[in-house]
């Protein structure tokens, strides 16, 4: 029996590689300039009805949504981008609405106000930041979140730079709820989120200059209203010379002096897109919270940044590293 | 702003016009009066070139300076538009906090950072209407700075260039140097939802709103002052090194001009007659070829100078002096032995029977007889000694540093080789003798004139002896009466300088109804012992004391007078020149000053030229004739025919008349060979287009004979004797048809 010990050892082994959960983050041989897809779980059937995909315009953050979303959809998915002129819009929403699809996909701000038009048809929008402000959220318009998930975002974070305690994050304003799940994940990777509220870029420039010495990074959010190509290098200068950790939205951002690019997964949206899409059918309302987080987070991490700051990546994020 | 700099810079760029306007006619008009003030004559080239040269220094300094000012100026303008620039971005920095958020204390620290630049005078952070301040700072010392809201139109403009670009700065000028920098206060957003457009490679919409202004004052006053400061010394520098410039330019320039310079005392001296000059040919190239060609031509002057002298001082046909340069250096030997004492010789030589071969042998002949003459003098008399021709048949000499006795010797020496020398001409030989008067020079304060009628009077007398031989002059000589009068060179002298001549006219009788009275002017000379003297007793006189000339002037003078008197332009006066016209300049001047003075037509006057005169100075003649008979004056040849002489001449000058010589005309009536002479005379004339006139008519059938042959006008006593009362004058009836 002892002679046959190893054999079981190894037996077990085995069987235990075999049952491993699959890892969330897929691992690519080469960290590219674009961040590499996440494979998620498996996911359910798509729903039966046919859906109308409405897309604001022709950039790759709105075609790679609708090109996943058409994926998955097949032949239910009908797509339509909005034109330049308003008469040609509205013509088109009056195809929709005539149609017989009952549930429509807005990709971006302008496809989501065009469909809030829309009175009797279920609406998922995505690639929104800022649904507050334009009162997009109700009981038949809800969205997916822009932002990528906020726990393994920090937890990146958190495993790169251990010693991160504080970080600080300023927005504009009616961002509540990402805000308020922004703290939660935080929290649970043991990092205290201060969130300041401004309404302009200098304000922001100026509350950023403010707080620096009560954290130690910023989380870069891409709240257009309060950004400006000047601030944002200003803000990244200042983080710079003042030591402080930034995590951007943008891969661009890290020649600038950003030490982490989180971006969300376009095949994530799409699968929480068809997700709500499905738990919505045939409801009157469209069940499940306004804003349906992301589960992916790409990251890019820049090399210089890090060995500035003294840190050392984990393994499992090397992959990740990329000096701009 | 700009349109401001620009008026400026106009209003300079006129002003400076107009100064170095002013400058330059004050200028000229100092340059003006100096040149009065110093009669100095013209200006040095060297001076000119200095001259131009501060000017010119001058006029650059100006524009030098001007335009450092102009450049200094907008250079402190543009730096302060920089600066402005740059302190609208750091107060946007220390305000923003301000309007955007509750952090205003640090705006207040900002403002003491203010303190540390002096030019900041004041700065207002204004609202979003640009009307009321919502924080300002000022300046210690300033409270109120004059530049206070922003206009409608200011926020306008402000607005309007928003877009087009990053931060429009508008720029205000005002008074004591100073600018007043408005610029919008703006927050910006971006345009695009979420940024998921966003790169830095592309350009970002941004939205733009304005939350307030900020309105800056600066001071450059400082600076300004500081740049006239520098501008100052640096023009008081270049002012130094310019004058140190121009006198070493001065010096540099007048070194250089130097060969030119030194032209100067050479060029002066020859053009007050000195040509005894040289100029030098050394050194550069230009000088060299300057002074080579000074050289060439003061050679060229010394050469015809001399020549001139030569002409001025010697007989054209022996080349021997003249008798005014002879007189000269008589004068000259005369003060030497008053001075030195000693004793020299005079010698006047005298050729007996000169005309006879003259009018045998013909003019040439007599020509070359005094060549040889001259000739045998010269070979005997020593370098030092003087040989004078004094006209006609008359030598001089001056035979320098003899005594009576060795005089003596050299008087009996000439005799005798004299009497050796034979004269050929053709088969014949001719023996020539002339008769010598010798005087004794011993007195320097006598006059040439005292010794030469000394001379004179000793020739006489040699022949009064009988020729052939030298007489020794004795102060007991008593003159020959009619040749000789005691003074009577004074006499003639008077008589010219008084008009104590007087004029009488002997008319030429027209023998084919010619309408106009033509009348020939003869002199006489009162006289107290024989009422009066004929042309014959003085002429020679006037010869040899060269008197001829002034005569000559005085008959024709007087001539136009007599003819404006008349007031009648048939009058014609035919007037007798000697052959001192040829030589005299002033003659034919003369002529054509008295035409323009009197009323006479040119056609009133006839000059006559004895043919002797006129052959003997055949190409001297020329010139003086044309120039004459170009005033319309017409010319006769007197006593035409007597002598070996031919038509040949006479077609080289225009000659309107020839009066026929009197021995042609006496016999014409019994004497073939005259009669054919006249005939072929009066033939050829008429070919010729000239006149004849046949002079010493004697009777009426000698004039019935001349009208026969064709003759135009006769003259003689049995037509008319001379007359001094012209008016009076008529021709005989009988002859006038």
């Amino acid at each position: 029996m002892y002679r046959r010990l190893p054999y079981l050892v190894l037996l077990l082994s085995l069987l235990a590689a075999c049952s491993h959960e699959q890892p969330k983050f897929i691992e690519q041989p080469v960290p590219a300039k674009v961040a590499q897809p996440v494979v998620v779980a498996p996911i359910a059937a798509p729903p039966s009805a046919e859906v109308a995909i409405l897309v604001s315009s022709n950039i790759p953050a709105y075609n790679e949504v609708a090109d996943a979303l058409t994926a998955r959809l097949g032949a239910r998915a009908f797509t339509w981008r909005l034109q330049e002129s308003p008469e040609q819009n509205l013509k088109l929403l009056a195809d929709i609405a005539k149609s017989q699809r009952s549930q429509v996909v807005a990709i971006g701000l302008d496809a989501a106000l065009t469909a809030k038009k829309l009175v009797d048809k279920q609406v998922i929008f995505c690639q929104v930041f800022n649904y507050g402000d334009e009162q997009l959220p109700s009981a038949m318009r809800k969205g997916v979140g822009m932002l990528p998930s906020f726990g393994k975002s920090f937890a990146a974070w958190k495993a790169i730079s251990p010693g991160l305690k504080q970080i600080a994050i300023i927005t504009g304003p009616g961002l509540d709820e990402y805000v308020k799940k922004a703290k939660e994940a935080a929290k649970a990777n043991g990092i205290t989120l201060l969130h300041r509220e401004v309404n302009s870029d200098m304000e922001l420039l100026v509350e950023y200059k403010n707080i620096a010495n009560k954290v130690q990074g910023y989380w870069l959010w891409p709240d257009n209203r309060v950004l400006s190509n000047v601030v944002m290098r200003e803000v990244l200068t200042f983080s710079m010379r003042s030591g402080k950790q930034v995590v951007v939205f943008n891969d661009d951002l890290l020649e600038l002096g950003g030490m982490i690019s989180i971006t969300s997964d376009y095949k994530d949206i799409a699968n929480n897109v068809i997700k709500r899409l499905e738990l919505a059918e045939g409801k009157t309302t469209i069940p499940g919270p306004v804003i349906e987080p992301l589960d992916v987070a790409n990251l890019r991490i820049n090399t210089l940044m890090v060995k500035r700051f003294g840190l050392t990546v984990p393994s499992k994020y090397r992959k990740y590293l990329d000096a701009p | 702003m700009h349109h401001k700099i620009g008026l400026y810079g106009k209003r300079f760029i006129t002003g400076f016009i107009g100064f170095t306007s002013q400058l330059r006619m004050k200028g000229a008009e100092v340059a003006q009066n100096a040149e009065k003030i110093s009669n100095k004559g013209p200006r040095s080239l060297a001076n000119r070139m200095l001259l131009l040269q501060f000017f010119w220094a001058v006029a650059v300094y100006i524009l030098v300076i001007a335009a450092m000012w102009y450049a200094a100026s907008s250079v402190i303008e543009s730096s302060l538009r920089n600066q402005a620039e740059g302190w609208v971005g750091k107060l946007d920095e220390i305000g923003i906090p301000y309007y955007v958020s509750s952090s205003r204390a640090k705006v207040k620290e900002g403002f003491n950072d203010l303190r540390n630049f002096q030019e900041v005078v004041g700065v207002r952070y204004l609202d979003a209407n640009g009307k009321d301040v919502v924080v300002e700072y000022n300046r210690r010392g300033e409270d109120k700075t004059g530049f206070l809201k922003i206009d409608t139109d200011a926020r306008k403009k402000i607005s309007a260039e928003l877009a087009a670009q990053g931060r429009p700065i508008l720029y205000e000028k005002g008074d004591d140097d100073r600018i007043r920098v408005l610029a919008p206060l703006m927050v910006k957003s971006i345009a695009s939802d979420g940024l998921l457009n966003f790169s830095l490679d592309s350009t970002i919409r941004e939205k733009k709103e304005i939350i307030g202004y900020i309105s800056i004052i600066l001071d450059y006053g400082f600076a300004t002052r500081q740049l006239h400061d520098s501008l100052l010394y640096a023009s008081a520098i270049i002012a130094v090194l310019m004058v140190l410039a121009a006198f070493v330019g001065r010096v540099m320039i007048r070194w250089a001009l130097q060969p030119l310079s030194r032209l100067e005392e050479p060029l002066s001296r020859l053009a007050n007659g000195e040509i005894d000059v040289t100029v030098e040919s050394t050194g550069d190239h230009e000088i060299v070829q300057i002074g080579r060609a000074l050289n060439t031509t003061i050679g060229a002057l010394r050469e015809r100078d001399e020549a001139l002298r030569r002409l001025a001082n010697h007989d054209a046909l022996t080349g021997l002096c003249n008798r005014s340069y002879f007189s000269e250096l008589l004068e000259k030997e005369i003060r030497r032995i008053g001075e030195a004492g000693g004793s020299s010789a005079l010698f006047f030589f005298d050729l007996d029977r000169f005309k006879h071969i003259n009018d045998t042998y013909g003019h040439a002949a007599g020509d070359r007889l005094l060549v040889q003459i001259a000739e045998v003098l010269r070979k005997r008399l020593r370098e030092d000694d003087v040989l004078a021709r004094f006209g006609g048949d008359e030598f001089v000499a001056l035979v320098r540093n003899v005594n009576r006795k060795r005089a003596q010797e050299i008087g009996a020496e000439l005799v005798n080789k004299m009497q050796e020398f034979t004269f050929y001409e053709g088969v014949d030989a001719i023996k020539i003798q002339f008769s010598v008067g010798i005087t004794i020079i011993t007195d320097g304060r006598a006059t040439p004139h005292h010794y030469l009628k000394q001379a004179d009077m000793a020739v006489h007398e040699a022949k009064a002896q009988g020729r052939n031989r030298y007489f020794m002059y004795e102060p007991d000589i008593s003159a020959t009466e009619g040749d000789y009068d005691s003074g009577w060179y004074e006499r003639l002298k008077e008589a010219i300088q008084q008009e104590m001549f007087r004029f009488y006219y002997q008319p030429l009788v027209g023998l084919k109804g010619q309408q106009n009275n033509l009348f020939e002017v003869l002199l006489r000379l009162p006289d107290t012992r024989h009422g009066v003297i004929v042309p014959g007793g003085f002429f020679p006189a006037l010869e040899r004391f060269g008197l001829m000339a002034e005569m000559d002037r005085y008959v024709l003078r007087k001539a136009f007078q007599v003819l404006e008197g008349v007031k009648d332009e048939n009058y014609v006066l035919s007037v007798n020149c000697s052959g001192h016209i040829f030589d005299d300049f002033e003659f034919t001047a003369l002529v054509g000053q008295l035409l323009a003075e009197h009323a006479v037509k040119p056609q009133q006057l006839i000059l006559e030229v004895s043919e002797q005169t006129a052959v003997r100075h055949l190409e001297r003649l020329k010139p003086v004739v044309q120039r004459l008979t170009s005033l319309g004056v017409n010319f006769a040849i007197d006593d035409f025919g007597a002598g070996f002489a031919s038509f040949s001449y006479i077609k080289q000058f225009p000659v309107q008349c020839l009066k026929i010589h009197g021995t042609l005309i006496e016999r014409i009536a019994l004497d073939m060979v005259d009669r054919i002479t006249v005939t072929s005379i009066v033939t050829m004339a008429k070919e010729l287009g000239i006149e004849t006139v046949a002079k010493f008519v004697p009777n009426e059938e000698t004039l019935s004979l001349l009208r026969e042959i064709g003759v135009d006008y006769a003259q003689g006593d049995y037509l008319g004797e001379p007359n001094p009362d012209l008016k009076v004058q008529r021709p005989r009836l009988s002859v006038v048809k």
